[in-house]
């Protein structure tokens, strides 16, 4: 027993045939004598009674019951039906599927239709299942493993990050200017605190707009990027669970018995789309999948796909000549997925294109004329993809070379900030003024000034001294052991001395105050210590 | 009310932590050293503040017990303290001012040399005498990057509880080989170290509680802690 979705033309026949009472004929009869009855009795399946009926808690998908139903008697006769035989009115991406005769003709591209359907209630049945054409069961559960990937897997992630890399983003053009602004100015004040003039007092002004800055921009892209993932993911995550749940077909014309996978990535696209479609209103709301399918919709008719996709998502190599040149032919294909090969590349397709066909449009010529040629010149764009998921970027039109710009600045940008971030710490929140402590310098030539401080960047020593030279020197964390953080400062006897006493001298500690390479005016003097105190340090 | 009470709380912490960092920016330290100004003055003292902290806009105020301090107002941690004549110890302070607020206060207690005091009494011991037998070369430059081996011998007549001190001269006399090294004499009564080198070498005996200056413009004469010394030429080529 098939169940009332997949199983209706069935049961309708076994009704018809021998259950249905005599008026019940003529009835039916009496409608199908008239077109506009035949329309009316459509219209009421497709309208009332899909609304009304329910199986498992959902609507049957009214196309394709009336596709169904278009096959047995009486509707196989009705005129109403002829539309339905041939479609399920869920067109989607074309499939190149090159006819074995066919040096790549136009009738190669050929519509693809998926529906998810609830599944039957027979176990054996394939989550699969093919609709005028035979396929190789392994390349059509590739193309719904990597579907399904794509909702929800690693899938996802390589489309997130290709997204996040050089996707569009959701902003108003106003937030889009004022980002790159924000970025650009940015870059301009770090330029600006390298090599301009030393800003003094005003150091700390600089420091904490830099930062304030490139914190709100990078705030901004984080939460806009793991705001439109998180959705993106519970989006697919449910999607994915319907899709699991439901039964997948597939409609190719032509009866073609398919040797290959390169209808693969047309399959697994055309899936994404009905399951979609299937249910298009979920709760969580995803600004990533709405453009994608909407764009996915817009383009059933231009976009054209040709790839093997593996289960983990890869799109291999395809023979790909004659698909380029039938696509060519297409007068309604302007845009073709291919794996990423040579003989797709754009300059490949373009050369050929000046030296190939003309299209033809349909329809007869008039007795007495000839056909003759006026065209535009065609245009037939290649959008090469290495993996599923740059095809979702290709067709959803998420690459943005303004984003992908903006996107290099701030990593650039963040980058040289994050490798600063320890000296505009020491500004904005400098560490507490260090005491000296030991170790003191094992060498009479020199001292050493051994701050108690976890931040010795932070910090400079200055000697100032009748006795012995003016010294200046960094304090830098000193790998011996017990990881002592010093100033080393090598003495030196002045020629023309101001006092007798080789004790005086006064070691100042300043707060250091650098950008990378980029060494400011000393900041605030923060410790004063005479030589004799440190000289005898450790030693008393 | 139990959210807005966290929120409370949260800014109070916020706020604490905030002002917790700059209290410890800003916070002052301050250690008080002192040391004899000449060994023929035991009753002064020289003085000096070592202040962590804020350095601008400091002034300094000096208070003792007994004894008085000259200057007692400075911009300088630096001062000069005098016993009084009734006594040899006493406590002396320092407060740290900034625009009219104490921001500081250190305190240490402070005693006369009594060794230095009684120096003059002590006499060194007859017929003390060292040399230097195996001289180190001759280097007027000399520094840490140098190295040689030194040697000598003791005589006369003077009792344990004595070593040897080395300096080596460059631009100043600097101890030898290492900041407070005292050398110790041998039974049969050589020493022997190494040294950097420098033009000039200095040996002196000295008690081994002697506290050496690691580095000297003038040496000390044989007088209080010294009881002998010598100072040799670097041996020339």
């Amino acid at each position: 027993m098939r169940s009332p979705v997949q199983g209706i033309a069935s049961h309708w026949d076994e009704w018809f045939r021998h259950e249905a009472a005599e008026s019940d004929h003529e009835a039916i009869d009496a409608i199908g004598r008239s077109g506009f009855e035949q329309c009316r009795f459509i219209a009421w399946l497709a309208h009332r009674w899909a609304g009304e009926a329910q199986w498992r808690g959902e609507a049957p998908p009214a196309r394709y019951v009336l596709a169904q139903l278009s096959r047995v008697s009486p509707f196989d006769k009705w005129p109403a039906f002829d539309r339905y035989r041939i479609t399920y009115g869920a067109s989607g991406i074309s499939a190149i599927v090159i006819d074995e005769q066919s040096a790549g003709e136009s009738s190669d591209v050929r519509h693809v239709e998926a529906l998810i359907l609830p599944a039957d209630e027979d176990a054996a049945a394939h989550d699969v299942v093919t609709d005028g054409f035979h396929a190789e069961g392994a390349d059509l559960r590739a193309a719904r493993q990597t579907a399904l990937s794509l909702l929800d897997g690693k899938g996802l992630v390589a489309f997130l990050a290709l997204w996040i890399a050089t996707g569009r983003r959701p902003y108003p053009r106003w937030v889009r200017a004022g980002l790159l602004v924000g970025w650009l100015a940015v870059a301009a004040l770090i330029v600006r605190l390298l090599i301009g003039s030393d800003p003094g007092g005003r150091l700390t002004l600089f420091f904490g707009l830099l930062f304030g800055l490139w914190s709100l921009l990078v705030l901004t892209a984080l939460t806009s990027a793991v705001a439109l993932g998180v959705q993106a993911w519970l989006a697919g995550r449910q999607w994915r669970r319907r899709l699991e749940e439901y039964q997948t077909r597939l409609r190719l014309d032509g009866g073609l018995s398919l040797q290959g996978g390169s209808a693969g990535l047309a399959f697994c696209l055309n899936i994404l789309l009905a399951t979609f479609r299937s249910h298009p209103r979920l709760p969580t709301r995803s600004w990533l999948w709405e453009r994608f399918f909407r764009k996915l919709r817009l383009a059933a008719n231009n976009w054209a796909a040709t790839g093997v996709v593996s289960p983990q998502g890869r799109v291999e190599k395809v023979a790909i000549e004659s698909k380029i040149r039938a696509c060519m032919r297409h007068p309604e294909i302007t845009d073709v997925l291919t794996p990423r090969q040579p003989e797709a590349r754009q300059s490949v397709i373009d050369k050929l294109m000046l030296t190939s066909v003309r299209k033809t449009r349909d329809g007869p010529v008039s007795v007495g004329m000839r056909r003759a040629f006026a065209s535009e010149r065609q245009h037939l764009r290649s959008h090469r993809c290495r993996y599923a998921a740059q095809s979702i970027l290709a067709v959803g039109d998420f690459t943005s070379r303004s984003q992908l710009a903006v996107n290099v600045l701030a990593l650039g940008v963040s980058i040289v900030m994050l490798v600063a971030l320890p000296d505009i710490r020491n500004v904005l929140y400098p560490p507490p003024p260090p005491a000296v402590v030991t170790p003191s310098s094992p060498s009479p030539y020199y001292l050493w000034i051994s701050l108690d401080t976890k931040r010795p960047q932070a910090f400079d020593v200055v000697l100032e001294s009748g006795f012995w030279s003016n010294r200046r020197a960094d304090v830098a964390q000193y790998p011996d052991p017990g990881g002592s953080a010093r100033a080393e400062i090598r003495l030196n006897r002045l020629g023309r001395q101001m006092t007798v006493d080789e004790q005086d001298g006064t070691l100042w500690i300043e707060r250091r105050r650098k950008l990378l390479t980029r060494e400011y005016q000393s900041g605030e003097r923060v410790g004063s210590y005479s030589f004799s105190y440190v000289t005898r340090l450790g030693n008393e | 009310m139990n959210r807005h009470l966290s929120v409370r709380r949260i800014r109070i912490c916020f706020i604490t932590l905030l002002l917790g960092g700059c209290a410890n920016d800003k916070e002052m330290r301050v250690q008080l050293e002192a040391h004899h100004q000449t060994a023929n003055e035991p009753s002064l003292l020289n003085v000096q503040a070592q202040v962590t902290g804020p350095q601008s806009g400091l002034s300094y105020k000096w208070f003792s017990v007994l004894g008085e301090f000259e200057p007692q107002d400075s911009y300088v941690p630096r001062s000069t303290y005098s016993f009084s004549p009734s006594s040899s110890r006493d406590r002396i302070w320092v407060e740290v001012w900034r625009d009219n607020e104490r921001v500081a206060q250190g305190e240490l207690d402070v005693h006369m040399d009594s060794a230095a005091s009684e120096r003059p009494a002590r006499e060194p011991p007859p017929h003390v005498h060292i040399t230097i037998t195996q001289i180190p070369r001759y280097d007027p430059a000399g520094g840490p990057d140098t190295r040689a081996d030194i040697s000598g011998r003791v005589s006369g007549d003077f009792s344990k509880g004595y070593s040897v001190i080395l300096y080596a001269r460059a631009d100043a006399w600097y101890i030898q080989p290492v900041p407070f090294a005292l050398h110790p004499i041998a039974p049969d009564s050589t020493w022997k170290s190494w040294t950097h080198t420098g033009s000039n070498y200095a040996a002196l005996i000295v008690g081994n509680d002697y506290k050496p200056l690691t580095r000297l413009d003038v040496l000390p004469q044989v007088e209080g802690g010294v009881i002998a010394r010598t100072i040799v030429e670097g041996k020339k080529p």
